[in-house]
């Protein structure tokens, strides 16, 4: 309340040391974890975008999230990543954490969703090859973003698109270590997390990128799941349920529970569904827009199988982004329209919606491990009852 | 896409460009730190009225040596929580990175000892609860922890990844094992002893002075010499130049890690602490003089044995 009103009188200096070179000028969303100002870098007068968090809650002193987002943006400084500009605490009643990012006014889901907006295939490549490029760097530093989709693929004004919101990601950890599979949005979840593998690889992020793609190109999302289990059949439904011969060792993972010889639904009853695998010309007509290099890397992305998935360097590598046409220069790249720009405009202080991804997804819970077990518990118990 | 080396990476991260050293900056830095404290804690005591007291300041050298008494803390304190090796080699460097800004005598390292692993902890994705943490800790507060978690964070300048020798030990354990099948029994031993030793040198500086892999290296001729050596032979066969270079480097790094496992003598360390004592309480000083031969020296020597005990 005090914030806002400070606020509210205009521009708010901030206080000493590092923090005077910053000013917040206005709010622009709040949740339980974090409040965003956008602000500005007084010895520069660039806009930035403060994303204050919340310490009050969080008796469990500097914020999970917060420090995996600081942990790893301060390594990873790359053209398609969101940059991490500063760190502060600011003083006052209660300290609180300030992480001042690299504003960025747009993101894909906005574009994706904005129905005046035209693209075509080049401008599907060009977001494509940013959102690779972006990841390889992440992966090549053994990080795994986690919570890839389109409103953290962040653009700026130059059209750029930036991998945002770290507050999920880890290291690849060694090879028996153990992670939780309660990550990603559900839509772009994995098959492998969705059956409950705690060993899983940055194959998580491809399979999400897949899905981005084929969203980009239907204009639609992929694979919307109301429920976690209907994701699972939403999947398989349209790219095959996977047996022991497809994805050697599915049947060991903690939440598989169909029998792989039977190979229809009848013999399962309606609870879960053992669909074929969709051929090509399925997979054509479905995606008729795309190229048949557009539809391999596709595929590849999204094999069920997270061995048999491609990584991100072959992706890069791939006939796709060879072939013609060439990836559209990010500044030609199609922008919201002029409108929606403008009730973008109105509605960022009002209902917080409308802001850029990283920024508005501040009510994510925060992933302790502690809370990251009593999901799994309740996951496994949810899973246990309609299985 | 430009080609960049994993070299390159490296040289991007924040341990290579903020806390990396050569021997005579961590020197110089240190001095900086120890002088920088003294001014400042000579300015306290003379607005207490303190300044006419014999307080004997700790030299750089002795706040050195305080630290790497408390490395070894660290390590009992892991093994109290259960943490794995990379929590508590994590939760070490960024003690022995906050003493490069701040001197034992502005923030005692048995307290900062405790942010540092519950920082630690929260970093490496082995999330501790505050209470949970204070439970097994004597004459802690949560809110002790939590305040100086803060400025912890900030004297790293935020910088919280740390990577560690431990990884390329099994990554050269993986190519060492393909190079010469017929030598697994040798490999699996020079893994697990190249471990412990890459645990001892967090205990030196060679975190600051060298690359994890470089470390590794060092660690893995410390636990087989015979082996590396064929290893290296294979992998360097017509490079003798770029070999001989590397061979430098690994005999530095295994004088630092010698000088890891170096046991500090517990009586030294009493006595940096007991002056550290007077630093911090120089009114005590007062007493001691006025009843110089009296009991109360005895009284304060219990004091000081307490406040190292906490």
């Amino acid at each position: 309340m005090e914030e806002k009103a400070r606020v509210a009188n205009g521009k708010k200096r901030l206080g000493v040391g590092r923090r005077d070179r910053y000013i917040k000028e206005r709010k622009v969303g709040e949740g339980t974890y974090a409040v965003v100002y956008l602000g500005r870098q007084l010895s520069t007068s660039r806009v930035v975008a403060i994303k204050k968090i919340k310490v009050g809650q969080f008796k469990n002193g500097l914020d999970m999230s917060a420090i995996r987002e600081i942990k790893f943006l301060s390594e990873l400084r790359h053209e398609n990543v969101i940059e991490l500009i500063d760190v502060f605490i600011s003083s006052g009643t209660s300290r609180s954490l300030n992480l001042v990012l690299e504003y960025l006014s747009a993101d894909l889901e906005m574009i994706i969703k904005d129905r005046s907006v035209v693209f075509t295939a080049a401008d599907i490549k060009s977001w494509m090859r940013m959102t690779f490029a972006g990841l390889y760097h992440c992966h090549r530093h053994n990080v795994l973003h986690r919570d890839l989709k389109p409103n953290n693929l962040l653009l700026s004004p130059s059209g750029h698109l930036k991998l945002a919101d770290f507050g999920l990601a880890r290291k690849q950890p060694g090879p028996y270590d153990v992670m939780t599979p309660t990550v990603v949005t559900r839509w772009y979840r994995a098959p492998e997390l969705l059956l409950g593998s705690k060993i899983y690889t940055r194959k998580v992020d491809v399979w999400a990128v897949g899905t981005i793609f084929a969203e980009l190109m239907l204009r639609t999302p992929y694979l919307p799941g109301q429920t976690d289990l209907d994701q699972l059949d939403l999947t398989f439904r349209a790219l095959g349920t996977p047996t022991e011969q497809t994805w050697p060792g599915i049947s060991l993972l903690p939440d598989f529970f169909y029998d792989t010889a039977k190979t229809s639904t009848a013999d399962t009853g309606k609870k879960s569904g053992i669909y074929p695998a969709p051929s090509r010309d399925e997979m054509r007509m479905r995606f008729s827009a795309a190229s048949e290099n557009a539809l391999d890397l596709l595929c590849k992305m999204t094999t069920l199988d997270p061995a048999k998935r491609i990584d991100t360097r072959d992706a890069l590598g791939s006939e796709y982004f060879r072939e013609l046409p060439r990836p559209t220069e990010p500044d030609l790249l199609p922008k919201l329209s002029k409108k929606d720009d403008n009730a973008n405009e109105v509605k960022v202080g009002s209902d917080n919606t409308g802001f850029s991804g990283a920024l508005r997804r501040i009510d994510k819970d925060d992933v302790s491990s502690e809370a990251e077990k009593e999901r799994e518990r309740r996951l496994a118990g949810v899973a246990k009852k309609l299985f | 896409m430009a080609a960049s080396t994993d070299d390159d990476l490296y040289r991007q991260g924040s341990q290579y460009r903020l806390w990396s050293f050569t021997a005579t900056e961590l020197a110089s830095i240190r001095e900086k730190v120890n002088a920088h404290a003294i001014v400042k804690i000579k300015r306290e005591h003379a607005t207490n009225g303190f300044d006419d007291l014999p307080v004997e300041f700790l030299t750089a050298e002795e706040e050195q040596d305080l630290v790497q008494y408390y490395c070894g803390k660290m390590q009992d304190m892991a093994g109290l929580f259960k943490l794995p090796s990379h929590v508590k080699a994590t939760a070490i460097a960024y003690l022995k990175r906050f003493y490069l800004r701040y001197s034992v005598m502005e923030y005692h390292p048995k307290n900062i000892l405790h942010a540092c692993l519950f920082l630690a902890a929260k970093a490496e994705n082995h999330f501790i609860s505050i209470d949970s943490f204070t439970q097994l800790l004597t004459k802690v507060t949560p809110e002790s922890i939590l305040e100086l978690e803060f400025t912890v964070a900030q004297a790293l300048s935020f910088t919280l990844m740390v990577h560690h020798a431990f990884n390329p030990i099994h990554g050269y354990f993986l190519d060492i094992q393909a190079i010469f099948p017929s030598r697994v029994d040798q490999v699996g031993a020079a893994h697990d002893a190249a471990r412990r030793f890459a645990n001892d040198s967090l205990f030196s500086d060679a975190a600051f002075m060298f690359t994890p892999p470089q470390i590794a290296l060092g660690a893995l001729a410390m636990a087989n010499d015979a082996l590396i050596k064929d290893y290296l032979g294979v992998k360097f066969e017509k490079k003798a130049e770029l070999l001989e270079q590397l061979n430098t480097v690994i005999k530095k790094v295994r004088s630092y890690i010698d000088e890891g496992t170096r046991e500090l003598a517990k009586e030294r360390v009493v006595a940096i602490d007991k002056k550290l004592y007077f630093v911090r309480n120089p009114g005590k000083l007062n007493k001691r003089k006025a009843e110089d031969n009296g009991s109360v020296l005895n009284g304060d020597a219990k004091k000081v044995h307490l406040e190292k005990a906490g």
